[in-house]
């Protein structure tokens, strides 16, 4: 019996850990359907299956509250930061192209808004970067949202379900997704002007060539990489950059350092962001007795992200071409 | 005749222990071969020869530091901390006379996960293994003051209390992880909660390999005492044992054993609930066979768990805590269908 | 040994369950310690037994530091190990599911004389005692496979192990089977060892018996040899029943026949 209770604490506190970690997993991976409505077809109502829910929109949104920065910058992209009633869970801040629009945009909360939070600002739809955030014990319920005559919408790419998650997650399908944003908030022709503007920074990018690297995104014990049909790989791809867990069936996955220190890769792509900052992985690897014997690690031959960056949408491309600029600036991948 | 009519059949503790040691030798050298990164024996030998200052040729500077500052300190912490777990396990069991009690049930490993929580989440500047101790420490205190308000320390009380302290650390833990729910530093905090040697450095080697042998020795040294509450606390008092002084002792050196041990691993599951009953099959539950033995047993089998969770789905890490249940809990079926009409009745 | 019970007493819970009692139980013989069930027989076998430390009074036994002089020592005070190794207590009840062979549990016994590192200073102790108490065959049998008769003789060997001067049980024929309990209390009484035994059947207690105690609400109500103490009128003022003392026509020792319960005073 006291054993059994004690298992009971253990099984109490999991979900909560559980659920963080799936949320935390559910990073960008968009849809491979395409838009039931067409991109160019401006009219509503807009109807949309999206991540298995039928969401339909009956004419532009008004008042948008979005979680996660992917989705505020998304909506600060197509031009209608102007309609944000309020917005939550940011990873970091905005690119400086839309800092000003955003800043007068009410902060619900530094994480998921609860329902009321959420109600009490009247949104008429409501955009959440990770399925997880529309929970009871979140953002609220969808189909609760639904019948209060709000509409919902999650980033396809950030999809879980078998047929949804985008595998692997391309540019394409990340095009998709802004031009399905658009129809959905009525801002078709923006959207084409956003990915118009995508595919000429990606195809400026000269791609680079022979170098290896590991994406490092977050844990010390267990390092928690980008693997083979993400976000982290659709990057490196683009970059002419050889992800070595490539090879790894998911977005993400956990590794040991093993694993890393036998790769021996040119460069590390280190995630940053506040809780988890890039300055504080470098001096984990300098610290750490394996680790340090990298020749990335050495020679410090980090590069960069910002955490925003690193989860599908409108920051990718440009990612991409930091990458390149980064690495071609360590003297490699000429 | 059922199967405890028969004389139990007890070998030698020598003989016992002289095969558990060379077992674990064996596979402590085997084990370290072993990995996601495709190492040659004579690889490993020469990197290992090499540190212990043989003249030896070079091995490269990466499979090096492989071989000696990720896969050996590892190996060298899963024994250590299997054998302290179903050491702490094998005692607490006796001293609160309950088949079902394990290293963590003072609480323990909720105080140490909170610790641990505190610092993986909230970013305090303290290491990792210093809060996770701190963390156990202080749950103990609190346990063992509460279940003193009461008066004598029975197993009951200090049963119960270590159940409310492991529910207000939990609770605690849940708390700091819903406070600060940012991105996934979760993950790390799952891996911990599960329990992981992934982290392990030679300091880890260190203080779990100094844990246990201060505190195991004491444990050996107190076996005799531990025997003689077979037949519960009037019986042990009449045979000379400070029962009260005794269980508030031996209860704390068990909790800083396992404080030592959550610290490096987190709360590694079954191993100090499952082999001390599957040792006492073979040793018989005299403390003074079973406690050595049982640290020999427990040592071989984390160290094959952990090369399970580190190689089994290369290049991804499995917690080891999930490979122990998986073997632990038929173990302990078949423990349970054995042990019927006896001790578990 | 010569045990002197001068005056003890304890409270639990604030009631004095044992109070002022007063005895010399005969050296080396069998002693009856009676009473009704809350008499407070347990509560003084611990007293006895050095467990309990008195509130008042002290049982006195023969210093072991100075085997042969007259000097007494409060058994209490005794360090834990050297009291083990004098006295004896063996429990009620003893866990029958204890996963130990015979051998095993007579080797409890040996704890008061292991060493730190747990050897033993007399290989031969667990063989005598199994031998004195009878149990060498049972040696390698399972604790838990024993009858209550055979786990009986078991504890006693465990007890004999320790080599006490004074040997204390609770309810010893509890669970036994007529001729079990009479078996062991023949055997005790032929050990030679001052015995205290607290004891439920009164007819066992007046054959077995040099001497008995009756203790009633905690005190010391009558004590002597079974045929001075156990009067018809002690057993209705003690036990509250009306009762008939007869003669045993072999043995001689005293028998009781009940009749039935003492009218309620007053009534």
């Amino acid at each position: 019996m006291p054993s059994r209770a004690r298992a009971l604490v253990v099984t109490a506190l999991l979900p909560v850990v559980a659920l963080a970690a799936c949320a935390s997993g559910g990073e960008g991976s968009p849809a491979p359907s395409s838009p039931s409505a067409s991109a160019a077809d401006a009219g509503f109502p807009v109807t949309v299956d999206n991540c298995g829910t039928q969401v339909t929109v009956e004419q532009a949104p008004e008042r948008i509250v979005t979680i996660k920065s992917s989705t505020t910058e998304m909506v600060a992209a197509l031009g209608l930061a102007d309609r944000l009633v309020g917005t939550g869970f940011s990873d970091g801040p905005p690119p400086q192209e839309w800092a000003d629009e955003l800043a007068g945009v009410p902060v619900l909360s530094d994480k998921v808004p609860g329902q009321e939070a959420l109600l009490e600002v009247e949104p008429d739809l409501v955009y959440g970067g990770w399925e997880s955030n529309f929970s009871a014990d979140g953002a609220g319920e969808r189909d609760v949202l639904a019948q209060l005559g709000i509409a919902t919408y999650v980033s396809p790419s950030a999809c879980k379900e078998e047929g949804y998650q985008p595998d692997p997650l391309t540019f394409d399908l990340v095009f998709d997704e802004i031009r399905q944003a658009g129809a959905l908030l009525g801002a078709p022709d923006a959207a084409e002007e956003v990915v118009a503007d995508q595919e000429a920074t990606l195809e400026a990018v000269e791609p680079l060539d022979g170098v290896t690297a590991v994406w490092w995104s977050s844990g010390t014990d267990t390092p928690y990489v980008g693997a083979g049909i993400g976000a982290p790989q659709m990057i490196l791809g683009a970059a002419g950059i050889e992800n070595v867990f490539a090879d790894v069936h998911d977005t993400w996955t956990s590794v040991g350092w093993e694993q890393v220190v036998a790769a021996d890769p040119d460069v590390l792509v280190l995630v940053d962001s506040a809780w988890n900052t890039a300055e504080s992985k470098q001096a984990f690897l300098e610290s750490h007795p394996a680790t340090s014997q990298l020749a990335a690690v050495r020679e410090r031959r980090y590069v960069l992200v910002p955490f925003a960056a690193t989860e599908a949408g409108v920051r990718n491309a440009d990612t991409v071409a930091d990458l390149v600029e980064q690495v071609g600036a360590l003297g490699l991948g000429g | 005749m059922s199967p405890t009519d028969r004389p139990p059949l007890r070998p030698p503790l020598l003989l016992l222990l002289a095969v558990g040691v060379a077992l674990l030798v064996l596979s402590v050298l085997v084990t370290v071969t072993i990995g996601p990164a495709d190492l040659s024996v004579a690889e490993v030998a020469r990197s290992v020869a090499g540190h212990l200052g043989l003249p030896v040729a070079d091995v490269a500077r990466l499979h090096d530091a492989i071989v000696w500052d990720l896969r050996l300190p590892r190996v060298l912490t899963a024994a250590a901390v299997g054998a302290g777990l179903a050491v702490a396990g094998a005692v607490m069991q006796s001293l609160t006379r309950n088949p079902l009690a394990d290293p963590y049930l003072l609480g323990l490993s909720s105080g140490a996960s909170l610790g641990a929580v505190a610092v993986l989440v909230l970013g305090v500047a303290v290491l990792l293994p210093v809060a996770a101790f701190a963390g156990a420490l202080a749950a103990l205190v609190a346990t063992l003051a509460l279940a003193r308000t009461s008066g004598t320390l029975t197993p009951a009380r200090a049963v119960l209390a270590g159940l409310a302290v492991s529910q207000l650390a939990a609770a605690g833990t849940s708390f700091v992880i819903f406070w600060t729910a940012t991105g996934d530093s979760y993950r790390e905090i799952l891996s911990w909660l599960m329990g992981s040697l992934a982290g392990a450095t030679w300091t880890s080697v260190a203080i779990s390999g100094l844990a246990l042998l201060l505190v195991g020795t004491v444990l050996v040294a107190a076996a005799t005492r531990l025997d003689a509450f077979a037949f519960g606390d009037t019986s042990a008092a009449a045979l000379g044992i400070d029962v009260d002084r005794t269980r508030w002792s031996l209860m704390t050196l068990v909790a800083l054993l396992t404080g030592a041990m959550v610290a490096v691993s987190g709360a590694i599951g079954f191993v100090g609930l499952v082999l001390p009953h599957a040792v006492s099959v073979v040793t018989g539950p005299a403390h003074r066979r079973l406690l050595p033995v049982a640290a020999v047993t427990g040592a071989v089998f984390l160290v094959w768990a952990d090369t399970l969770a580190r190689t089994v789905f290369d290049p991804r890490e499995l917690p080891v805590g999930i490979v122990t249940a998986l073997i632990g809990v038929p173990v302990f079926a078949v423990l349970l269908r054995r042990g019927r009409g006896t001790a578990w009745s | 040994m010569e045990l002197r019970i001068e005056g003890v007493g304890t409270r639990l819970g604030g009631r004095w369950v044992v109070d002022g009692v007063d005895a010399t139980p005969p050296d080396g013989a069998l002693t009856g310690l009676l009473g009704p069930n809350g008499a407070g027989k347990t509560t003084l076998l611990r007293l006895v037994a050095g467990l309990l430390p008195p509130e008042r009074g002290a049982v006195l036994v023969p210093d072991p530091d100075a085997p042969g002089a007259r000097a007494t020592v409060p058994v209490h005070a005794l360090p834990r190990r050297r009291r083990a190794r004098h006295v004896a207590l063996l429990e009620q009840e003893s866990n029958a599911t204890v996963p130990l062979s015979v051998r095993e549990v007579v080797a409890l016994g040996r704890i008061p004389y292991r060493s730190l590192w747990g050897t033993d200073s007399d290989d031969g102790a667990v063989d005598r005692a199994l031998a004195a108490a009878s149990a060498a065959h049972l040696a390698d049998r399972a604790w838990s496979t024993l009858s209550g008769g055979e786990r009986q003789r078991v504890q006693i060997a465990r007890a004999l192990a320790q080599e006490p001067d004074l040997l204390l049980l609770d309810e010893p024929t509890n669970h036994l089977d007529v001729s079990a309990q009479l078996s062991l209390l023949a055997f005790v009484r032929d050990l030679g060892v001052t015995t205290v035994a607290a004891l439920h059947d009164l007819n066992l207690a007046a054959a077995f018996c040099t001497h008995v105690l009756v203790l009633s609400q905690g005190r010391l109500a009558a004590a002597g040899a079974p045929a001075d103490v156990l009067t018809p009128t002690l057993l209705r003022e003690v036990y509250g029943v009306e009762a008939e003392v007869l003669v045993h026509p072999t043995t001689g020792r005293p028998v009781i026949a009940l009749t039935g319960r003492s009218p309620e005073e007053g009534a």
